[in-house]
């Protein structure tokens, strides 16, 4: 396992962002951490980076404890992008990619120095812009740069915190096409992201954080089976007593106008019959498909508003 | 070179503002010094020109250590700082280390020329500083690197830009009220000088090494992110 938590709390002061968390991304994986604001994600990407310690628990990263000593020599392999650029303004692009390229690779020559970071440049398509400060970079260009700055130590593992935060389609694109490349160089890469279409699309495993605790976790072929609810979409012509005969078959019933959402695990011809044998005129019937989205909304709803709660954890934590 | 050393030597390479500051307002202030002591005879110039090794470095170094030490705070870097596997400690060390010697390097540098532009200008009056004077030029290097180090660590550790902004003042201030203050104290020599310099700056010394040893990523974390 590249990644291991275990048990693990992390608390500010009283309050608890991140409550038992326990899981593990495999090498090669792309997991993607999911939740809403406030949940703890920024929290987690921060102690497995060893900015923030856990209160308790274990927390390994490559086989080692991430609060030891030992673990600086491990951060040389791991790139990381997060929600905050982290690049200097005044700087240019190339200047933000040899600064970082003089921490990671310090014994590099020149001239090994300049390819790598041409190369990288050219990989996020910042090659042209390379001598323009990044203050006066666009929020796309800047998170481009961000993850080209995630790749200059030829990282084994990439935190990325929603690398796709405020872009436009086309910037986001870019940025799914990079993680699809890393994917297909097997990097494991460990995303938190508000994207559920991306995470859906790209990551092999995926958690969700509920009031920080993991209330999911698996393959998206796997959260499917367990949490899906096979939902049949029926349009009647006009809704009828034959309604209640409904109710006793299937699990939930929804009504909007002439529209019947159903809960329904069975074959839809049985439920055809049924409606017809009653008198009901169906127009249209379709089974519709659960996707992640339903499934992370049926996770985190009535979440309530947590990102305030963490403001003052933070704040309360600093004061101690 | 080490990586947090080029970034900040290539910023202050873009600091104009900061060198043309620096060097103004220590032009002014030794050509003052300069005319004030010619005026009142040798034994007064001797304990200015003694006044002037501490103080000139010090003003270049408030000057570029808001400009370092502030920098991943104002461009919300810190945390890739934090995320790199460099210590807090190192990084507050070596930033320090740059002050200093740009500091004493560029104060200097003003100083010989305000000599020079006042032998020209002024009296054709051959200047030899004394020996406390020499000791002054080497207690100096202690001296600035305690100040700046304490503003360095005040703007990692405090959360509220405000409160740093009232501390560092207060550190400079209260740094040049002693400079000007010190000898007259005393026993009005620059003897004196030396000796309370050497002490104050060791005291604040042990105090940086004390604060930056406490310093922990998490604690500049949850003050800065």
């Amino acid at each position: 396992m590249v990644v291991e938590i275990k048990n693990m709390t992390k608390k500010y002061g009283d309050v608890i962002a991140l409550n038992d968390v326990t899981l593990s991304v495999r090498e090669g994986d792309t997991f993607g951490l999911l939740g809403p604001n406030g949940v703890g994600k920024t929290t987690m990407i921060r102690i497995l980076l060893n900015i923030l310690n856990p209160t308790s628990g274990i927390v390994k990263v490559f086989g080692t404890d991430v609060t030891s000593s030992e673990y600086d020599e491990k951060r040389k392999h791991i790139g990381f992008m997060l929600e905050s650029i982290g690049l200097s303004y005044n700087l240019t692009g190339y200047e933000n990619m040899e600064f970082f390229d003089r921490v990671y690779n310090e014994r590099a020559t020149e001239s090994e120095r300049k390819e790598r970071i041409k190369s990288l440049l050219t990989f996020v398509g910042l090659w042209e812009e390379r001598n323009k400060l990044v203050g006066k970079y666009s929020h796309g260009m800047s998170r481009r740069l961000a993850m080209a700055r995630a790749l200059i130590c030829d990282p084994a593992l990439i935190f990325l915190d929603e690398p796709t935060l405020g872009l436009d389609p086309e910037a986001r694109m870019l940025i799914r096409e990079l993680l699809f490349a890393l994917k297909k160089e097997k990097k494991t890469v460990f995303l938190t992201s508000h994207d559920l279409d991306e995470v859906q699309k790209v990551c092999s495993n995926i958690a969700i954080l509920k009031r920080g605790s993991v209330v999911a976790n698996g393959s998206y072929e796997n959260l499917k089976k367990a949490f899906s609810r096979e939902r049949v979409i029926i349009k009647v012509k006009k809704v009828g007593s034959w309604l209640n005969d409904l109710k006793m078959v299937v699990k939930n019933l929804e009504v909007i106008d002439n529209t019947l959402y159903v809960d329904y695990d069975g074959d839809t011809d049985n439920l055809f019959d049924l409606l017809a044998k009653n008198g009901a005129r169906v127009i249209e019937m379709k089974k519709e498909e659960t996707g992640l989205e339903e499934i992370y909304l049926q996770m985190v709803k009535s979440e309530p508003q947590r990102r305030s709660e963490l403001i003052g954890m933070a704040r309360k934590g600093m004061k101690r | 070179m080490n990586g947090f050393l080029w970034k900040d030597i290539t910023i202050i390479k873009r600091a104009k503002g900061s060198f043309v500051l620096s060097i103004v307002i220590g032009f002014v202030i030794s050509l003052a010094s300069f005319l004030n002591s010619v005026a009142s005879g040798e034994p007064g110039f001797c304990q200015n020109f003694s006044n002037l090794l501490l103080l000139l470095p010090l003003i270049v170094g408030f000057s570029f250590s808001q400009k370092i030490f502030l920098m991943e705070i104002g461009e919300m870097s810190i945390e890739s700082a934090l995320a790199m596997p460099i210590s807090v400690r190192n990084i507050l060390i070596n930033k320090n280390l740059l002050v200093t010697f740009l500091s004493l390097l560029l104060g200097w540098v003003i100083l010989l020329i305000s000599m020079f532009l006042s032998w020209v200008f002024m009296y054709h009056q051959i200047i030899i500083p004394s020996m406390e004077s020499l000791l002054v030029l080497f207690v100096a290097i202690f001296f600035i690197f305690s100040v700046t180090g304490l503003v360095g660590v005040a703007c990692w550790i405090i959360p509220n830009i405000s409160i740093i902004t009232v501390i560092s003042m207060i550190i400079f201030i209260g740094s040049v009220f002693f400079i000007n203050l010190s000898p007259f104290l005393l026993s009005s020599s620059s003897h004196s000088m030396v000796i309370i310099t050497s002490i104050l700056s060791l005291v604040l010394t042990a105090i940086f090494y004390t604060a930056i040893k406490k310093v922990k990523k998490e604690k500049v974390a949850l003050a800065r992110l």
